[in-house]
């Protein structure tokens, strides 16, 4: 398989949709989606594992007040809390921890983009992943699990390699698949009254 | 030139950003074909045809090749003789007379066999990153047979014939930026002659021009054999490329307010700069007189059977006309002449003929508008950060600005959301849904960016004027898009349309026109609300013509 990056972006923005993301929390997943694929990570695999555990509804709530964010008792979907910790500019020298985060590769472009602006770079740690990342670049050292972890991030000295951004996807079949069935959900059933009066011409335009 | 002194500012984005006015919009200097032909002239560009299998039936392949100072771009044509049955110009077509994609270099037999298997299938198949674009073409049938049996028989094709339509084939999509496998934009972006906006796509269907004048005198010499003769180059240069556009195309405009406020704020700021010129050289004026005559003809040519373009077509013709005696009468050597025809025409014409005006008012200067091409793509590609510091009462001052004629709609009431865009199953057609008359509510694409602000502003209520909106975000992220569209308008004060994109009245062609009067369309003829037909390089010189004295103002020859 071999796609384009918008491509990507898309049909991954689509298939959060379709899995019960709103409109603007789907675009961020395409964003995401897109930002993990340009650092050759496989973003639509990622994706799929986040709309399969049910990422959508591990939205809003989030609590920041400390050093530990949490959501209640639930699970955070990482688009959600990426946006959080982007616009909430989280990442200062401190040590930051979200618990109970779903797929948290997906938090990776976020801590990236968080990063922009002069901030030194960051090892992100789980029970099972480790990634060093700093503005420019995702490096992934220990492959991350998409069950539902703490995510710690702290800062450190290490710099990542940088690698130059890809501009394709070859992202797993089988999870683009995964992609393909969750987009469909956000298109209307063909119908013939719907091809008759939704597009095309009263005047012939076959001439 | 001499400028004046005063500060002209650009339009309001009021007055500009309403879609009657989009929809009235006309080509100019900053038009992406135009663009496109001033470079390939300046840099001495070579159109060749290194292949042209092309049977007596219609049927095979060509490669033109476009070669530029620093590389190559190659236009793969597959033509097919398609039965009348299988003809469409709609999205689910699933055959066409001509297919192309532009490549990117110069392509090997490998790579030939490749988009063979692929590009006649279209949306069916897959390209690569080697390819750019994506298209398809139909013929016009009337006007084919016409010109093809008249070369056969050792005549030229009638005039009239040719302009009643204007083009032997029309494109019916031309993709571009990634989809289907093709490059994405990115790719290409930071070359200079791919720098300005679409410029593959304008490229692909320049040379599609060109191949669609070979096919016919092709296919007229093998029916006519030494009767035949080639077009008169006067009658080839009549005919444009058509295109017929549909809703495909109108949530562009919305989907990248960035990029569309680029646009229409270097035309703004074009205007302006030209509205500020104290003093016009007779020369100047001569050239604007010279093109306005130009216009009036062109424009008495243009041809539409839709109610709407009919209306329209005429008050353009009576707006011209207007304009023509105006100026006559007017004192040519007073100050600010241009502003003060800007001035007069407010009051005294539509808005097709403000915004005819506005576009030839562009034309005698070249050294102040077109290096505002370099403005118009968007490099950031809207990847800026939400600013999730500001707070409430900022979001809120912008919102209650950008969106003052959007507060006081009640968004429950019938007419103000009778309309729901989708898209169908049905090859992914998007279409366009009466909310309360079919079920399309609950596929409903996210393209009412002021229903969505006032929803912002709503819940804004509930919060104190000092928080910051990231706090607002975190309880309610479903208004990140509005927030973020709203935080672009403190630099970009054309992001939005300031009107109602779901309203029961609400017409895409009006859309559909803003854009491709960007990419520097003419002949706008409407199907029905959400359906036109344009041609493209209508008036423009073939690649073995073109040069810096015949690249610019081609399109008021049509």
């Amino acid at each position: 398989m071999n796609l384009s990056l918008n491509e990507v972006r898309a049909m991954a923005r689509k298939a959060a949709r379709g899995a019960g993301y709103d409109w603007a929390l789907a675009d961020e997943a395409g964003w995401a989606c897109g930002a993990l694929c340009e650092a050759g990570i496989d973003g639509v695999a990622a994706l799929a594992g986040l709309l399969e555990a049910g990422g959508a509804d591990c939205v809003g709530g989030l609590e920041v007040s400390d050093a530990v964010w949490r959501r209640g008792s639930g699970q955070i979907c990482p688009v959600y809390a990426g946006t959080v910790l982007c616009d909430r500019r989280a990442l200062s020298a401190r040590v930051l921890a979200l618990d109970g985060v779903v797929s948290p590769i997906m938090l990776l472009p976020y801590i990236r983009a968080a990063l922009r602006g002069g901030k030194g770079p960051v090892i992100v740690t789980c029970e099972r992943g480790r990634a060093n990342i700093d503005a420019q670049s995702i490096y992934i050292m220990k492959d991350f699990s998409e069950v539902p972890v703490r995510v710690d991030i702290t800062a450190t000295e290490d710099i990542p390699p940088h690698r130059h951004a890809s501009s394709r996807a070859s992202p797993d079949p089988a999870a683009w698949d995964v992609l393909t069935t969750y987009a469909h959900r956000t298109y209307a059933p063909a119908t013939e009254a719907s091809r008759l009066r939704g597009a095309g011409g009263d005047l012939p335009d076959t001439d | 030139m001499i400028q004046g002194q005063v500060n002209i500012p650009r339009r309001d984005p009021r007055v500009v950003m309403r879609l009657k006015r989009l929809g009235s919009l006309h080509q100019s200097r900053l038009s992406f074909m135009r663009i496109l032909l001033r470079r390939m002239a300046a840099e001495g560009w070579q159109v060749t045809r290194p292949i042209f299998d092309i049977g007596a039936n219609g049927v095979g392949r060509a490669v033109y090749q476009a070669t530029g100072p620093e590389r190559a771009y190659s236009l793969v044509c597959f033509a097919r003789d398609l039965p009348a049955d299988l003809r469409s110009d709609r999205v689910i077509a699933e055959a066409w007379d001509a297919t192309f994609t532009l490549f990117d270099g110069i392509p090997t037999e490998a790579d030939l066999h490749r988009l063979q298997a692929n590009v006649p299938l279209q949306e069916a198949g897959r390209v690569s990153e080697t390819e750019l674009s994506l298209s398809r073409a139909n013929r016009s049938v009337r006007l084919w047979v016409h010109v093809i049996d008249a070369l056969a028989e050792g005549q030229q094709p009638d005039p009239a014939e040719i302009d009643k339509v204007g083009y032997l084939m029309r494109t019916t999509a031309v993709y571009g930026s990634g989809k289907f496998g093709a490059a994405d934009r990115e790719v290409i972006a930071d070359r200079p002659e791919m720098q300005a906006p679409f410029q593959a796509e304008m490229l692909s269907v320049y040379l599609i021009r060109t191949f669609v004048r070979d096919l016919a005198e092709h296919m007229a010499q093998a029916k006519g054999r030494d009767r035949a003769v080639r077009l008169d180059p006067a009658l080839a240069r009549r005919l444009g490329i058509g295109n017929s556009t549909g809703l495909g195309m109108a949530p562009f405009i919305i989907n990248h307010p960035v990029l569309f406020n680029n646009w229409i704020m270097c035309r703004e700021e074009a205007l302006a700069r030209v509205r500020a010129v104290e003093a016009p050289t007779a020369a100047q004026v001569k050239v604007f007189k010279t093109l306005l005559q130009k216009a009036g003809k062109s424009v008495a040519g243009w041809q539409s059977q839709h109610p709407i373009q009919v209306k329209k077509l005429a008050e353009l013709r009576a707006d011209l006309d207007m304009l023509a005696t105006h100026l006559s009468t007017a004192d040519l050597s007073a100050p600010f002449l241009w502003d003060a025809l800007v001035a007069w025409s407010e009051d005294a014409l539509s808005e097709e003929g403000q915004e005819v005006l506005a576009s030839l008012l562009l034309e005698p200067y070249p050294d102040l508008v077109d290096g505002l091409a370099e403005c118009l793509a968007d490099p950031v590609a809207e990847s800026l950060p939400l600013d999730g510091a500001m707070t409430v009462a900022q979001l809120r001052a912008i919102l209650e600005d950008v969106y003052d004629w959007a507060l006081p709609l009640d968004w429950s009431d019938a007419g103000t959301c009778a309309r729901a865009w989708y898209v169908s199953a049905e090859k992914l057609e998007p279409r366009l849904g009466e909310r309360f008359e079919e079920p399309a509510e609950a596929y409903e694409q996210p393209l009412a960016p002021a229903r969505a602000a006032c929803a912002l502003h709503a819940v804004l209520r509930d919060w104190p004027n000092d928080t910051p909106i990231s706090d607002v975000l975190m309880a309610h992220p479903v208004h990140r898009t509005a927030v973020r569209r709203a935080q672009f308008t403190r630099f970009a004060p054309y992001a939005e349309i300031r009107d109602n994109t779901i309203a029961a009245e609400m017409k895409p062609i009006d859309m559909l026109r803003a854009k491709l009067s960007f990419f520097g369309a003419t002949r706008f003829d409407p199907r029905s609300d959400r359906w036109v037909r344009i041609a493209m390089y209508q008036g423009a010189p073939y690649p073995e013509d073109l040069s810096p004295e015949t690249a610019d103002l081609w399109v008021y020859d049509a």
